[in-house]
């Protein structure tokens, strides 16, 4: 039974990791039909720019944020300078993605070496507290919080502000937003900057979970892949319970059936593809 | 047309005088380049007629080598059982694959694509007990017929050459067909084609299990040239690299992909002289030609001849439309 509660809420922490990465891509996606490929290289640049602050400053806090914004910093970039120059073909944007973030993923390596990097995190958050069934350590009980809280603050914003109705009014028909007078563009700028920030945040504290090694970059990227077709693209409800299937599939086949891990976390992707090819909660387009 | 017959001839020419004039290891370049050519031709004829860019070529390459792995040196099946179950597996594979994607446009075709090979390659890394994970399966060699070793690099290269100018030809054949030509119609206008009565997702799926088969071919001659099959080759690293080749090329002409695959292995050669970051060259590489000439080396040249002589209408210099 321990174990049954051991890989729930490894399960648990595995969706908090995979909703804060895969939030705002599937919103960028929903909004321009441009998936960035190069998400996984921004978790893997947040993860070691944010590691490497916390061995410096000792703050965690700050490590964090400057993982964020590294990656925010190389979304912005890639945004301005590259795919803004091939805009409008959706595939050549998907493919400089592909590029850059072969080159950063490259680069990474140069810098940081191909040894796994865990994060060093104070003793108080390491140690485990006890959550009534079992002992869990608390660093990973304050991700799933975080990702909770991200979660309804995207939801507050998505529901109630100005911004918010606007993404919806573009995920949902971009030409008509853009005819009522909603620039399009430069909200997709700032979705991907705020997209890129959320791949950096959980590429520093994905890392008491998932150490960063050579590759990471990819797997990441296919986890959140696999998140976003679940639950459709442009849909944060979806992305949400597409986070929850893929972290407890995950969790539930490492544990039992470990040869089969990676495979079984594309299963309930390729049944969602057959049988429902827009995504859980997606719209047709 | 006549100087395309021409070109055709030069480049068959020259293979043949390749390994008379050339040492065991250009003659082994060579190979390689060939058996990569042909993973790009299948990226491209799925790329160039559909506009479908797919990530899963190389996994289809992947999947026939593991079963030659797999049947050959695990159970010591006879070589010309053991090609035939690879390029049947392989067909199997390409219609599963198929099946899934057919509905899907560019980029989800892309994602979908990425996400199914990678699933291949999971299965290949982490089933150790039939695919021998990280280490791989090595000892995969050729059979002696006849006391003529088909290991031997130039025979291997009289194999490889015959097979893959014979694929280029009927794929030169196919883009001439009218199922040719309708892929290309369907590329430009699904809708149309749809109301005009033809079969647009049975075509575009016979399109990716031919595709899928030109990968599998590929797939045969590289694990007998490593000699050894192993989960990188699946790898999206390698994915990303035929793709590279294909577009730095020019995906939508017949010798596009491998004129890229020819200048992308020259380049290689020459960068490992000053640095081994390979994917940063290859990202760089993918980086540029998109910016620059997203139509490929093949079309920047045939717009060169072209200026010269007499302009010449052509199919494939229509614009795409945007997804609707």
């Amino acid at each position: 039974m321990n174990t049954f509660y051991f890989l729930t809420l490894n399960g648990l922490t595995m969706a908090a990791l995979l909703f804060i990465m895969a939030s705002g891509l599937t919103l960028a996606f929903g909004l321009m039909r441009v998936v960035n490929l190069a998400h996984g290289a921004f978790y893997l640049l947040g993860g070691y720019i944010g590691v490497q602050v916390i061995r410096d400053t000792g703050s965690l806090t700050l490590g964090i944020l400057a993982g964020g914004l590294a990656a925010l910093a190389g979304g912005l970039l890639m945004e301005r300078f590259l795919l803004q120059r091939v805009r409008g073909m959706d595939l050549s944007e998907a493919l400089l993605t592909i590029a850059v973030g072969l080159i950063i993923a490259d680069a990474l390596l140069v810098v940081y070496g191909g040894q796994p990097v865990s994060l060093p995190l104070p003793r108080e958050l390491r140690a485990p507290v006890d959550l009534g069934v079992m002992m869990y350590p608390y660093f990973r009980v304050l991700i799933m919080v975080f990702a909770v809280l991200l979660g309804i603050a995207l939801w507050l914003v998505m529901t109630y502000t100005r911004i918010g109705a606007a993404i919806r009014a573009g995920v949902d028909d971009r030409e008509t937003a853009m005819a009522q007078g909603i620039n399009v563009p430069l909200l997709f700028g700032g979705v991907f900057a705020v997209a890129s920030f959320l791949a950096g945040i959980a590429g520093v504290v994905g890392t008491s979970y998932m150490s960063l090694t050579q590759g990471l970059d990819v797997r990441v990227l296919m986890l959140s892949l696999v998140v976003i077709i679940i639950g459709g693209m442009g849909s944060l409800k979806g992305a949400a319970v597409g986070a929850l299937i893929t972290g407890m599939v995950s969790s539930f086949a490492t544990g039992y059936l470990p040869q089969f891990a990676l495979f079984f976390l594309f299963l309930p992707m390729t049944l969602i593809l057959v049988f429902r090819p827009q995504g859980l909660f997606g719209r047709t387009a | 047309m006549k100087r395309e017959h021409l070109i055709i001839l030069a480049i068959v020419a020259a293979l043949v005088v390749w390994p008379l004039l050339m040492g065991n290891y250009a003659v082994s370049q060579a190979n390689r380049a060939m058996i990569y050519a042909l993973a790009a031709l299948s990226f491209s004829l799925l790329a160039g007629r559909l506009g479908w860019f797919s990530l899963c070529q190389t996994t289809f390459a992947g999947i026939s080598g593991y079963t030659i792995a797999i049947l050959g040196v695990r159970y010591g099946l006879p070589f010309p059982l053991v090609v035939t179950l690879a390029l049947l597996f392989t067909a199997v594979s390409a219609v599963i694959f198929g099946l899934l994607t057919v509905r899907s446009r560019q980029v989800s075709f892309l994602m979908l694509t990425l996400a199914l090979g990678q699933m291949v390659w999971a299965l290949s890394f982490q089933w150790v007990d039939i695919t021998g994970g990280y280490n791989g399966i090595a000892g995969v060699r050729m059979p002696v017929y006849g006391g003529v070793d088909l290991n031997d690099t130039r025979v291997f290269y009289i194999l490889v050459v015959t097979v893959t100018v014979a694929i280029f030809l009927a794929v030169w054949r196919l883009y001439r067909s009218p199922f040719g030509l309708l892929l290309l119609g369907i590329q430009e206008n699904e809708q149309r084609m749809r109301a005009l009565g033809h079969p647009v997702y049975l075509a575009r799926f016979i399109a990716f299990v031919l595709a899928g088969m030109i990968g599998g071919v590929a797939g045969v001659f590289l694990v007998y040239d490593m000699g050894i099959m192993s989960p990188s080759p699946l790898g999206l690293g390698h994915a990303v690299w035929v793709l590279t080749a294909a577009v730095l090329g020019g995906y939508r002409t017949l010798l596009g992909p491998a004129l890229g695959v020819a200048v992308l292995i020259a380049l290689e050669t020459l960068v490992s002289q000053y640095t081994d970051r390979h994917m940063m060259v290859i990202g760089l590489v993918l980086l540029l030609s998109i910016l620059l000439m997203p139509r490929g080396l093949a079309e920047v040249f045939e717009q060169y001849f072209k200026r010269k002589s007499k302009p010449q209408a052509s199919v494939t210099t229509t614009t795409r439309g945007e997804e609707p």
